[in-house]
């Protein structure tokens, strides 16, 4: 049987395969077909093969979601709410969420339903979760029937204190669904259970807003695989790192929304659990963007406070830091003369200026061919050949204005911004919660990232970087590794003081019991199960918790006040020992452990450079100078080998340099750890 | 362009990321590990770096009054203590007549130090939710004394060596209510600090001190240059321009600001002589408030491309009058003190607008709206206080309509209303309604963003008061280019079917009590807008009133826009906005050698009899002079002059200059109404 791990991206559908009998990994890469992604899938298995009834296992990561929200092509969505807020999905808590100070030309995104599209139906439970207002069953027929009559495809149902007491709108989404054939139904308790209204109504309305599109290409995408014989399980990646089933993939899409970006993660945790590194940055560059994350004891770290366009959104995602830095990110002067780099970026089509496709901005692309980094044969073995005359003529009109001394400098003045960025990203998921990056290794993958991974590493002293094998199909790889996952939440809002540890071990174990039902009604046996559990703990009279992880579901005052303060203490440089402490919530992670590829480790006897391994010399540029540096082709550099930068290592997708002062091995799983001299 | 060879351009690119990041981090680790609701639900702090030379080097999405009132105590902590600070010091003051801004807004500076010399300081502003003072949250629109605005801190020491000095916050905390929360603030504040001194540390570390140093010095002399080749470019010469706060706090009487730009060719100095005197309300401020408020029009409208610093203001000249209520002394309470903001910004706009009059957005918005229910919780033996300052709709510019119910462009990223959900749970206070205020937009070329209409019922039984602080609620602001102002604030009670101002002053009220089953009505302000309403492309107009965002029946009044089951009656709408063009009033300039105020203060129109029925408004009346270019607008009252014949009117020297005028120009004179 097989494995297939199918990542759709912005530009390209990765494929990862594996041969469960013989142990092989088999990436490949598409380009994606907006509109129908499913082509791509097809063209891409029929490239590979691979006859869908020997499949075991599908796992699937897209960002049809996400494209949708960002391109305005989801359903024709209605929001229902408690009578006199019509509006607060629009006007929310006044916050722009998207920059905007002295910008007077700064505009507010527009929100996902049109006034006319909002209902309110008469009801208002209050904080305790008392009803106050009955369910006005009139406003609900009325409603129901405006529905049908402007054909709503899919409705959001969000009233004030669901989190608290779901009853209304479990009955009003019933009674929807009942009246209204082939309509959607998004139920704001039933996604995310907790308080404040604004974020939750946010992510009901997205996951409405995008329900239909995934139900119908989900509903496809199943019938194609098995009208042609598959029996395997058909698994999708959560934006929480963990695959879920189909059945929960329709109801709650908007959980899918960092679906490609999460996959990225597992498989950097994947590597580390091979070969021993338990605390990694993860370091996806592509052709746009750039997705860090830092992975700490081998276990994804996961935030429900996120905005995905202007809107805010509370459910479990994997907590990556998103920069528009990537390798077609625009190099531009601003006013004050200085160099700047993206959030714009040329795209695929024209591209970067060398691209010669009519193109005429100058990338960070074009940057790394002019400092020699990157050869004129590009990326694709040569697919797209890159014109240096291009990339320097267009240099030298931005240096009319920024001043350097040469097109050389420039860019590199320009990979080394793009790399700033990128490094405050990383600090922002690092320094800023207490964390030295120097304690971590640098995973770098996509296209980009193994080509500016020493550069990261140099600025912020990191010493040990590893670029996994095939680095631009790391996400199609780390579908095959993920784990089915439920995250369980439920609000127990009481002073630590009062609370009994036998009633609160109860309570996670019954939180992973029900977790424990979910994967089994999707088919995973018990024996593979394992449960995480986290306590929200906050000082009596503070806002926001803290999530404290806990290594057993039993655990003493005692322990809970010493370690929160701790936490407290290295998160925000204050504790206030003594002072009470209030539980908010209680989470669960019931993880179902799937089979995955098992890499086999080769033996790593040091050996020398093979000559057959390098097939030529370039002049790279670094700091400044130029150096002779080897030109190494991957697949021909076994385990074992090791040599020292400067170097360029080249594999179809992607590219590694190797700075001077670094050097070089390739371990056991065919990793490349590059570490200072 | 000439750069600091001994730099390497991409070091100070790091290191000015570097230091901008510090500052995001540290908003960061305030909205989360804060205690008040004002700043952890509406993020009501701020913070930056100051230079050695209190100059700001970086701030993030912050807000500008903090900020910039900072740099001004930054310069006096510098000033008071010269070589003895040392690393470890934690200053603190709240006192707005060295800077700004009000009481609440607690300033914590922790100097930083570089191989033994001060080289930065991290700042924070946090807002407090109460700092003791007559009112329970300790502003309010009465209030008559800066001691009735609680415990004002002069610029002290209040720890040393990383550790509070216990003596000072004890006696912090004894005069505020809610002391538990109100040492969380400060111990959040002060771990802050420290996280953010420890991040400077790294920077220097891996660069240097020298180069670290050089950087800064580099960043600000950057947008100092930037800044001063726009002012270059400018037009030499001295632009003038006035505009009113409506109360004072008791009265209705506005009260004048008056700013004098002068561009000579290196510098713009910003003179506010000519501002009335210190009022006996709380519409007062220290210099900083308006001091930020030319900042704001001078960044986002000459210069928007750069960093924000304090570089870009070396070139800029701000004159403000002490004494005044732009630069108020004790006992002037200062609880109003946004509003100074936001007067500066217009005097400081209007003047700008003449000199780049196709650069310059509509009017932004005014009135802060603090609103601050109150109250005793017996049960546990605390007060309660819900703070909110709910938005009202962003000013239009020539590319883009104004937006909705949001922080405008010179407001830090911040949320202004409590979630519903906590308060539910904190407040005997049910929220029962919140929608945008339809037709609330100011039509224009470009629309004025809508207001919105919050309702919030008192389900305490007894002892809720309210104190409110805002303005815009009588005398609305202009538009720009002929573009139309938006709807007004209007803050009521519903009480036994009844609606009526609380304390009898729109937006001004100090301890009003409030019974059980009131109803404070919230309506936010409409955006200004900018250029001709006629001018608009009808189908924006349709697409407004698809979106829900604009009636028909406006669509048709203000815009001239006819539809008809969905779509443009084209000949139609061409026909009645000719009309409509046609039916506009035009005086006619007559000379006269000085500009006509009455005893309160405020501007004349002198209209004749004829005229003034023509244009629809009687004595009294508010009226705006609106120009036939782009350009600002200009208000006054209109006198009938029985003696005045015609369309003529006469216009003093000032007004002329505002509005390019000369005698026998020709003017648009209408009734300065908000749209509903």
């Amino acid at each position: 049987m097989r494995l297939i791990g199918v990542d759709i991206g912005g530009t390209f559908t990765d494929f990862a395969v594996l041969d469960e009998k013989t142990g092989k990994l088999e990436t490949y890469k598409t380009p994606s077909t907006h509109g129908n992604p499913l082509r791509a899938i097809q063209s891409g298995l029929a490239e590979l093969e691979i006859d869908v009834e020997t499949v075991g296992r599908f796992a699937h990561g897209t960002t049809i979601g996400t494209n949708a929200v960002l391109e305005r092509r989801g359903a024709r969505t209605a929001l229902v709410t408690t009578r006199g807020f019509r509006d607060h999905i629009e006007i929310g808590d006044n916050r722009r969420y998207t920059g905007g100070l002295f910008d007077p030309h700064w505009q507010r995104t527009r929100p996902l339903v049109p006034i006319p599209h909002r209902f309110e139906i008469g009801e208002r439970i209050m904080g305790d979760g008392v009803v106050t207002t009955p369910l006005a069953t009139d406003d609900l027929d009325d409603v129901i029937r405006r529905l049908a009559h402007e054909k709503i495809e899919s409705a959001a149902v969000c009233f004030l204190n669901s989190y608290r007491n779901p009853s209304h709108e479990l009955a009003v989404g019933e009674a929807i669904a009942a009246g209204i054939d082939g309509i959607e139904v998004s139920i704001s308790s039933g996604i995310v259970p907790e308080w404040r209204e604004y974020p939750r109504f946010s992510t009901a309305v997205m996951n409405a807003y995008v329900k239909p599109l995934l139900r119908s290409y989900l509903e496809e995408l199943v019938t194609e695989l098995r009208s042609g014989g598959c029996e395997g399980e058909l698994l999708f990646m959560s934006s929480s790192t963990g695959l879920v089933s189909q059945a929960s993939a329709t109801e709650f899409p908007v959980r899918l929304i960092l679906s490609g970006p999460a996959a990225g993660v597992v498989a950097g945790i994947e590597i580390g659990r091979l070969i021993e590194r338990h605390d990694l940055i993860t370091y996806d560059m592509g052709g746009t963007s750039t997705d860090v994350c830092l992975v700490e004891g081998l276990s994804a770290p996961v935030s429900s406070r996120r905005v995905l366009q202007a809107f805010p959104l509370m459910t479990p995602m994997v907590d990556v830091e998103t920069v528009g830095a990537g390798g077609g990110s625009i190099v531009w002067v601003d006013p004050t003369g200085a160099l700047r780099v993206g959030p714009e970026s040329a795209g695929a089509d024209p591209g970067p200026v060398s691209y010669g496709r009519g193109g005429e901005a100058f990338t960070i692309t074009d940057a790394n061919l002019l400092l020699n980094r990157l050869s004129p044969a590009g990326l694709g073995g040569g697919k797209i050949r890159l014109s240096k005359k291009l990339a320097r003529e267009a240099a030298d009109r931005l240096n009319a204005q920024a001043g350097f001394d040469s097109a050389t400098q420039l860019a590199e003045a320009a990979v080394k911004i793009a790399v700033t960025n990128m490094c405050a990203a990383v600090r922002e998921i690092s320094v800023q919660r207490g964390h030295d990056p120097r304690a971590f290794a640098l995973v770098p993958f996509g296209g980009a990232g193994p080509m500016h991974a020493t550069s990261i590493a140099e600025e912020l002293g990191i010493l040990t970087i590893v670029v996994p094998p095939a680095p631009g199909n790391v996400c199609a790889v780390g579908l095959l590794a993920a784990d089915l996952r439920h995250d369980l939440v439920e609000s127990i809002p009481q002073p630590i003081d009062d609370v009994d540890p036998e009633w609160l071990e109860a309570l996670l174990r019954r939180l992973a019991e029900r977790g424990r039902e979910l994967l089994l009604e999707e088919g995973v046996a018990a024996a593979r199960l394992a449960a995480q559990y986290v306590l929200s703990v906050r000082y009596a009279g503070q806002s926001f918790e803290l999530d404290l992880p806990l290594k057993r579901p039993r655990v003493s005052k005692a322990t809970l006040a010493r370690e929160f303060d701790a936490l407290h203490e290295k998160t925000y440089g204050y504790a206030r020992e003594g002072h009470p402490l209030e539980l908010a919530h209680a989470r669960v992670a019931v993880v179902g452990m799937l089979k995955k590829p098992q890499a086999k480790k080769r033996p790593a006897r040091a050996r020398k450079l093979a000559k057959s391994a390098t097939h030529g010399k370039r002049r790279v540029v670094f700091d400044g100078r130029a150096h002779e540096s080897a030109v190494l082709e991957r697949g021909a550099l076994s385990p074992g080998t090791r040599f020292d930068g400067p170097a360029i290592v080249e594999e179809d997708g992607s590219l590694t340099v190797v700075w001077p002062g670094w050097t070089a091995r390739v371990d056991g799983y065919e990793n490349i750890v590059l570490e200072r001299s | 362009m000439s750069r600091a060879r001994s730099l390497d351009p991409v070091t100070l690119e790091v290191v000015h990321a570097y230091l901008i990041s510090t500052v995001r981090e540290m908003r960061a680790n305030m909205a989360s590990s804060g205690w008040n609701i004002a700043l952890v639900e509406t993020l009501d702090f701020s913070c930056g770096l100051i230079s050695n030379d209190a100059e700001l080097v970086a701030m993030s999405e912050d807000i500008p009054n903090h900020v910039f009132a900072i740099a001004y105590h930054a310069k006096l902590a510098q000033d008071t203590y010269g070589d003895h600070l040392a690393p470890g010091d934690i200053l603190l003051t709240n006192d707005p007549y060295t800077g700004g801004p009000h009481m609440n807004d607690i300033l914590m500076l922790y100097p930083h130090f570089v191989d033994g010399e001060l080289a930065l300081m991290v700042a924070i502003r946090a807002h407090w939710a109460d700092m003791g003072g007559k009112n329970v949250g300790s502003i309010a629109g009465q209030s008559r004394e800066i001691f009735e605005e609680g415990i004002r801190m002069p610029l002290v020491k209040a720890g040393q060596n990383g550790v509070p000095n216990d003596d000072i916050v004890q006696i912090l905390l004894a005069n505020v209510r809610n002391r538990d929360e109100a040492h969380g603030d400060f111990l959040a504040m002060m771990g802050t600090c420290k996280q953010a001194s420890a991040r400077l540390d790294e920077v220097v570390e891996r660069y240097g001190g020298d180069v670290v140093l050089d950087c800064i010095d580099a960043i600000l002399a950057r947008s100092e240059r930037v800044v001063q080749e726009a002012v270059r470019e400018l037009p030499r010469g001295q632009y003038f321009y006035e505009d009113y706060m409506e109360s004072d706090g008791y009265t209705t009487d506005p009260v004048r600001a008056e700013c004098t730009l002068t561009v000579t060719g290196n510098e713009l100095i910003f003179d506010f002589t000519g501002t009335a005197a210190q009022v006996r309300g709380p519409m007062n401020a220290g210099p900083a408030c308006a001091y930020t408020g030319v900042f704001s029009m001078v960044k986002s409208f000459l210069e928007p491309a750069t960093p924000v610093n304090g570089g870009a203001m070396r070139p800029i000249q701000v004159e403000i009058p002490e004494g005044t209520f732009m630069s108020a002394t004790s006992p002037a309470p200062v609880g109003g003190f946004a509003e100074i903001v936001y007067i500066a910004e217009h005097v400081a706009q209007g003047a700008l607008a003449q000199v780049i009059p196709d650069r310059v957005g509509a009017p932004p918005e005014v009135g802060a709206n603090h609103t601050y229910l109150t109250g005793w919780d017996e049960e546990a033996a605390r007060h309660w206080l819900s703070y909110e300052y709910p938005r009202g709709g962003t000013a239009a510019s020539w590319l883009v309509d104004g937006s909705n119910a949001v922080c405008q462009y010179d407001l830090g990223d911040i949320v202004c209303t409590v979630p519903v959900e906590r308060s539910d749970l904190e407040y005997p206070l049910v929220v029962e309604s919140h929608h945008l205020r339809v037709d609330s937009g100011g039509p224009g070329y470009r629309r004025g963003g809508l207001g919105s209409y919050r309702t919030i019922r008192v389900a305490a039984p007894e002892g809720c008061s309210l104190n409110l602080v805002g303005e815009e609620a009588i005398i609305p602001k202009l538009g720009m280019a002929g573009g139309t102002t938006g709807a007004l604030n209007r803050f009521t009670i519903l009480r036994d079917g009844e609606e009526f101002i609380p304390g009898g002053i729109p937006s001004k009220a100090g301890r009003f009590p409030l019974l059980e089953d009131d109803v404070l009505v919230i309506r936010s302000r409409g955006g200004s807008g900018w250029g001709d309403p006629l001018e608009r492309e009808p189908e924006r107009v349709l697409d407004d009133v698809e979106a829900g965002y604009v009636t028909r029946s406006q669509a048709r009044s203000a815009y001239g826009v006819v539809l008809r089951r969905g779509k443009i009656e084209a000949e139609e709408t061409e026909a009645l906005r000719k009309r409509m063009r046609a039916a506009r009033r035009e005086i006619t300039v007559t000379s006269v050698p000085a500009d006509e105020y009455d005893d309160v203060g405020r501007r004349i129109c002198r209209l004749g009899r004829k005229l003034a029925k023509e244009l629809g408004v009687k004595q009294g009346d508010l009226v705006e002079y609106v120009p036939r270019r782009l350009g600002p607008h200009l208000k006054a009252w209109v006198v009938i002059d029985a003696k005045l014949a015609g369309a003529r009117s006469p216009l003093g020297p000032k007004a002329r200059q505002v509005m390019r005028a000369r005698g026998d120009s020709k003017l648009v004179l209408r009734p300065l109404e908000p749209p509903i």
